[in-house]
């Protein structure tokens, strides 16, 4: 059996190759018994011989008239013997070389024939090949005796293994129509035989041109593939496979054709293209399947061949087809039973795709694979190698939770496997490069704790030490590198680990030691990577101790030394402006800004810069130099981020000088550009100032009655004037900002029913993938104040599945926390607040994030973690409002749970401090009262309770309309309590007066 | 000019093929348990019987009836029909290809589970084109016929596929679970490629990106031999791709499905929908 593979990918793969069948054409199967069709001693001849007996003429006793010896060889092939009638053919020849003349009709053309057939039938294969090399040299003979004399020698050649002798004879039979597919099929079986691949391939390529498409065919096809695993045409190989998936019902051997599948895979595997690899393992069937599916096929044709051989007497096409059935059957019988021999067969497949799978980016299919494999194949010799894949596949979806569960299991599995430490190395580097530094440390933690000190050990501490410095941790990781110093001397990395403690020290303060390092690293790495910015930060030290001078200086040297090209540039005169406005040079610093300005800045950098020089340009009152300073750079860079952020201060500063108009247009012209696209959140930016600005009541003049404020339809108009023009004028995406800027108009003149008329307008006209995340948070919001969490639900599900990234992300979770709770999904409801904080940053919904978690935990039973959260609310001095007095309520109504007298008495003071300091939210403190008497009542202070009720019935005008009112009523008319006494009112806990929070 | 030989060749070769070609086009044949062959010309569908018209010499006929349960096997072609009302049901066009099933299948309904019958597979097909549409009922027994058919675990396995269906449109995911489990656990692989695919979808549905990922990305790893789910789960994964933020892989998802299945419905989907 061939074997193929021979992969060396990993040693696994190698091993699993080598135990795998290989070969779908075993060795080649010619035809034993007869040639062909044409070429079988067929009853027509036999019958011709007869008929030629009754012609011939008696020879004298002493000689067998040659006529009776072909009666006798008629006889014996009758009975099947065919040797003798060989022996008898053969005497016969010689007489009629010797010069005896033949039966009339009877050449000697005819006769060489029937004895070469009659020789290969009887295995007599040289005499066979002998006399079909005779009658080719016949002067006489005619093209298709020629052609059947070729094909049995071409036989018996190959018969006798000379498979290189009889590759041209089967060429030259190719001239015959009738022979020409069989001759075709025989030469490429010789040459695939003989060693000569290409020979093979192109005679099975000009066979398989012409064939029909039947099932030699297929056959033929299956062997030119697996010649074209063994000659490396890997792409002629998965074309033939392709065209037998195809052809699916006209394979036999389908065992044969996946093991061809799984050898095409693995020779594309070795060649790198894993796109080719992976479509060609895809295409194999598992183990059970392809058994069960090939034991179908083979009683197919088993009983195909029973047919066949119940024919009593079999045509020569019969007889032809009975043997290619047979030999059919006995490949994919063949191929059946090594599949069978493997019981790592579906392991080994699930190994290859999964690894293919990850190789061409699929890390998501490859973990399901990997883990299949694990789950199901505990035996398999691909473990070790999958749990690797595994770990690595986690950990390039950045599914860090499984990359740390499947590190553990790895680690129980194969507690010394080398592959252990590669896998969490790489499962850092990945968490460094989604910015899970936490992560990253954590995997650099399991591979020091679970594996000994290695070749990887080096570059893990340094890792260790750059991701502990990217989270601040600074001196965790200057000791780091301090330790890596003292240990790895002349290590690797040493050069960085130097400058790294030196800029520990830096970013923790250190400035002077910082410096002293620096300069150190300058002496001893002259040329080192970090040396232009080891001088950048000499220069920023002394600039951080107020030495402007020696700053610009330096700043001044540097920009001598390097290049142009240099990237720091930029950064290096901006660091020369800072010190030049330092020295309190302006004007030079504004040119050295100016400078920086046209070089590479990071974003950061940028920003810095165009905030530096409108801040000294507005302190010069040089507003039409800010303004062109903001004009040019959106002119330059129209979609540059902060393109908005010009828009936005040219706004201002027209405003800042009266000329609303001035402002209006050219914020208009810049919000023109983005209106139409809703992946541009920031436009809501410039929509607010809009807003803001066309809300502003109009200028008293001196000596002039207060003017009227312009009415909403105009404003409203003027809107539309400024935002829906040209393409914008039908974009829904832009109408409907134009509606939001009128709902922020609205809002910003206390006229709350139009805004959410408005944002109701937008919610009904547009669907949610029209809108920017901002305008989708507030329709939201908006919504869901009305009572419609449905309807609120499609705009906070649209912003976290469209815009994940944006900062109003937060606005989607909370919202559907909200409904959640809502529903009275407490665990759905804590997942949602926990991403608004987690995945969402919280930029806006901190508060009510934070809110929600604790009325999913009060909601959950979980007393303790709902208490901590409403106290992180009440305490939060910027968040006081309704938040608090919510939060207050919630710890009274925690502590009266608890039910001892002493938490009733925390309970009454948190109620107190409801309706004593948070009177502007009359739902709370309805609720505050009514749970206040109660609680007065339970500490059987009958009296407090009255006094409270009587307290809280004055507030008609404000609590009326609450259910409180009328509990109070009737707890006063039942609970028996004495008249009330009307005591001063307990003191206020000393807060600050009560403020909305603004969300 | 060719030999005689030749010729005696060639004719022999059209004749194979002229037999060859005959009974695909025209036998159509009832085949009884004692190997009696009643072609479908000479008989008529009567009460639990085929029944034939014998003339009797001379004048006059009586009718010969063979009971249906005699019958072992049908030598009937696949009917045209049925290929095309597959390429409507992956088209989407439910009540176009009904038009085209109903006739097999009702033809063939007395002869479910006859070797030969073409009724599971236009019964299956019928289903699968109800589903298209919002007749609950009809898919409702549609399915229940099928699983009653005791026809095989691919047939029982659409059915209560089309069945867990039923229960996520109308809102029952948990019920439809149950069922989908059962599905994965036991069907053939046909079947349980097209459960995951329902899963995938009903994850996708409660923006479940990772449960959606890791259901859609089933056909692909596990029935990459099944090509005709693969636009779907495609198209389902790119999605989910994106909404888990990976849009590097939700694009390229949607590039494979337009490079390999360009043709198909989730095909265009996907180039309006990734603006590819």
């Amino acid at each position: 059996m061939k074997k193929i593979c021979n992969t060396n990918l990993t040693e696994a793969l190698t091993r699993q190759c080598r135990a795998l069948p290989v070969s779908v054409s075993p060795t080649m199967t010619l035809p034993r018994r007869s040639v062909s069709g044409p070429l079988y001693f067929r009853p027509k001849l036999a019958l011709a011989l007869l008929a030629l007996l009754g012609t011939v003429p008696a020879f004298a006793q002493v000689t067998i008239p040659i006529a009776n010896q072909l009666a006798e060889v008629e006889l014996n092939l009758k009975a099947k013997k065919p040797a003798d009638a060989a022996n008898l053919l053969d005497e016969i020849i010689k007489r009629a070389q010797a010069g005896e003349a033949l039966p009339s009709g009877l050449t000697l053309e005819r006769l060489l024939l029937t004895a070469a057939n009659t020789n290969f039938q009887s295995q007599l294969y040289p005499r066979a090949a002998e006399l079909g090399a005779l009658i080719e040299k016949l002067d006489s003979v005619g093209p298709a005796a020629l052609a059947e004399a070729r094909m049995i020698r071409g036989l018996s050649l190959a018969l006798q293994q000379k498979y290189a002798e009889a590759i041209p004879i089967f060429k030259a039979a190719e001239e015959s129509i009738t022979f020409r597919d069989k001759a075709l099929l025989y030469g490429a079986m010789s040459a695939n035989q003989a060693g000569q691949l290409p020979v093979a391939i192109e005679t099975y390529n000009r066979l398989l041109a012409t064939s029909a498409r039947d099932r030699d065919w297929a056959d033929a096809a299956l062997a030119l593939v697996d010649l074209h695993v063994r000659a490396g045409n890997v792409a002629d190989a998965r074309r033939g496979l392709g065209l037998l998936r195809g052809n699916l019902a006209l394979v036999d051997n389908l065992a044969g054709l996946n093991i061809l599948s799984l050898q095409l895979g693995d020779a594309l595997m070795k060649a790198g293209d894993n796109a080719g690899a992976l479509a060609a393992f895809r295409t194999i069937t598992t183990r059970d399947d392809l058994i069960s599916e090939q034991k179908k096929r083979n009683a197919g044709l088993e009983r195909a061949l029973a047919r066949l051989q119940a024919i009593t007497r079999p045509s020569a096409t019969d007889s032809d087809a009975i043997r290619r059935l047979n030999s059919r059957l006995e490949q994919a019988k063949a191929s059946l039973e090594q599949i069978e021999k493997l019981p790592g067969y579906d392991a080994t497949l699930r190994y290859r795709l999964a690894y293919t799978f990850q190789e061409r980016g699929g890390a998501w299919e490859a973990a399901l694979l990997y883990e299949d494999l694990l789950a199901n194949h505990p035996e398999s010799a691909e473990r070790e190698n999958a749990f690797f894949g595994l770990v690595r596949c986690y950990a390039d979806t950045g599914r860090f939770e499984k990359v740390r569960e499947s590190v553990d299991r790895f680690t129980r599995a194969f507690p010394g496997s080398k592959f252990g430490p590669q896998a969490l190395y790489l499962a850092a580097m990945a968490a460094g490069s989604r910015n899970d530094l936490e992560g990253q440390l954590t995997f650099l933690g399991l591979a020091t704790d679970n594996y000994a000190a290695g070749e990887l050990t080096e570059p893990m501490r340094l890792m260790r030490a750059n991701a502990l410095f990217s989270l601040n941790r600074y001196a965790e990781a200057k000791e780091t590198v301090v330790a890596y110093a003292k240990d790895f001397p002349q290590g690797k990395f040493i050069e960085e680990a130097r400058y790294l403690a030196a800029m520990a020290d830096l970013a923790e303060g250190r400035s002077g030691e910082a410096e002293k390092q620096i300069i150190v690293y300058l002496k001893d790495f002259p040329e080192g990577r970090f040396v232009p910015d080891a001088r950048y930060r000499l220069a920023a030290t002394a600039y951080s101790r107020e030495d402007y001078k020696t700053c610009a200086e330096l700043c001044v040297k540097w920009l001598a030394d390097y290049p142009s090209e240099q990237p720091q540039r930029g950064e290096i005169h901006s660091l020369h402006a800072d010190a030049l406005a330092g020295l309190g040079n302006i004007s030079e610093a504004i040119v050295a800004y100016h400078e920086a300005l046209n070089l590479p800045l990071s974003d950061e950098q940028l920003g810095y810069v165009l905030d530096e020089l409108n801040r000294h340009y507005q302190a010069r009152r040089e507003f039409d130099a800010a303004v062109a300073m903001w004009e040019q750079f959106a002119a330059e860079k129209p979609d540059h981020p902060f393109v908005i952020n010009a828009a936005y201060w040219i706004s201002r500063i027209r405003s800042k000088e009266g000329k609303f108009d001035e402002a209006l247009e050219l914020v208009s012209q810049i919000t023109r550009r983005y209106v139409n696209d809703p992946s541009r959140g920031d436009v809501e930016r410039l929509l607010v100032e809009m807003a803001a600005t066309l809300a502003r009541p109009p200028r008293v003049k001196k000596g002039e009655p207060k003017p009227e404020p312009i009415p909403e339809e105009t404003l409203f108009a003027r809107v539309n004037q400024l935002i829906l023009v040209g393409d914008t004028r039908n974009n829904p995406t832009a109408r409907a900002r134009a509606l939001f800027v009128q709902s922020e108009i609205a809002s910003l003149r206390k006229n709350d029913a139009l805004r959410d008329q408005l944002l109701g307008k937008i919610a009904s006209n547009y669907a949610p993938d029209q809108l920017p995340p901002g305008i989708l948070g507030k329709v939201g919001d908006a919504m869901l104040a009305l009572g419609q969490p449905e309807v609120a639900k499609k705009f906070y599900e649209q912003i976290i599945t469209a815009h994940p990234k944006s900062v109003f992300a937060d606005f989607g979770y909370v919202g559907l926390g909200d409904i959640a709770l809502l529903d009275g999904n407490g665990d759905e409801a804590l997942n949602r607040y926990n991403a608004a904080i987690d995945v969402a940053g919280a930029r806006f919904k901190l508060k009510e994030a934070t809110l929600g978690r604790a009325r999913a935990f009060a909601l959950l039973g979980k007393l303790d973690s709902a208490r901590e959260l409403f106290e992180q609310v009440a305490g939060n001095r910027s968040w006081r409002g309704e938040a608090t007095a919510e939060a207050l309520y919630n710890l009274g109504e925690i502590a009266i749970r608890r039910g001892t007298p002493d938490d009733l008495a925390k309970a009454q003071a948190h109620y107190q401090r409801v309706y004593l300091s948070y009177k502007r939210f009359p739902a709370w403190v309805a609720k505050a009262y009514i749970r206040s008497a109660e609680t007065f009542i339970k500490l059987g202070q009958k009296q407090e309770a009255s006094n409270t009720l009587e307290r809280m019935l004055t507030f008609r005008d404000q609590l009326q309309s609450y259910p409180e009112w009328k509990a109070a009523l009737d707890l006063k008319a039942t609970a028996g309590l004495p008249a009330a006494a009307f005591p001063p009112e307990p003191a206020a806990p000393v807060t600050a007066a009560p403020t909305p929070a603004k969300s | 000019m060719s030999s005689p030989r030749h010729r005696l060749f060639l004719s022999l070769v059209i004749g194979q093929c002229a037999l060859a070609v005959l009974p695909a086009a025209f036998a159509q044949r009832y085949i009884l348990k004692d190997n009696t062959a009643l072609a479908a010309s000479e008989v008529t569908l009567g009460s639990g019987a085929l029944v034939q018209q014998v003339a009797i010499p001379g004048g006059g006929s009586f009718e010969r009836r063979y009971p249906l349960a005699d019958v072992a096997r049908l030598e009937f072609p696949e009917p045209e029909a049925l290929d095309e009302a597959e390429k409507l049901v992956a088209a989407g066009s439910g009540a176009d290809a009904l038009k085209l099933i109903e006739p097999i299948y009702r033809q063939f309904a007395p002869f479910s589970k006859v070797v030969g019958s073409h009724w599971p597979r236009a019964a299956q097909l019928r289903l699968q084109a109800l589903l298209l549409g919002t007749d609950n009922s009809a898919i409702t027994s549609s399915a229940r016929e099928l699983m009653q058919s005791g026809l095989g675990p691919d047939v029982t396995g659409t059915a209560k596929l089309a069945l867990a269906q039923l229960d996520a449109r109308a809102g029952k995911e948990a019920l439809a679970n149950v069922m989908l489990e059962q599905i994965v656990r036991e069907a053939t692989p046909a079947v349980q490629a097209r459960a995951w695919l329902l899963r995938g979808d009903l994850a996708a549905a409660r923006t479940a990106h990772v449960e959606a990922l890791e259901c859609y990305l089933r056909i692909p790893a596990f029935f990459g031999t099944i090509d005709e789910l693969m636009p779907a789960a495609l198209l389902g994964a790119a999605r989910a791709y994106q909404g888990y933020g990976d849009s590097s892989r939700a694009e390229r998802s949607a590039l494979d499905l337009i490079d390999n299945y360009p043709a198909t419905l989730q095909a265009a989907q996907a180039k309006k929908e990734f603006n590819l």
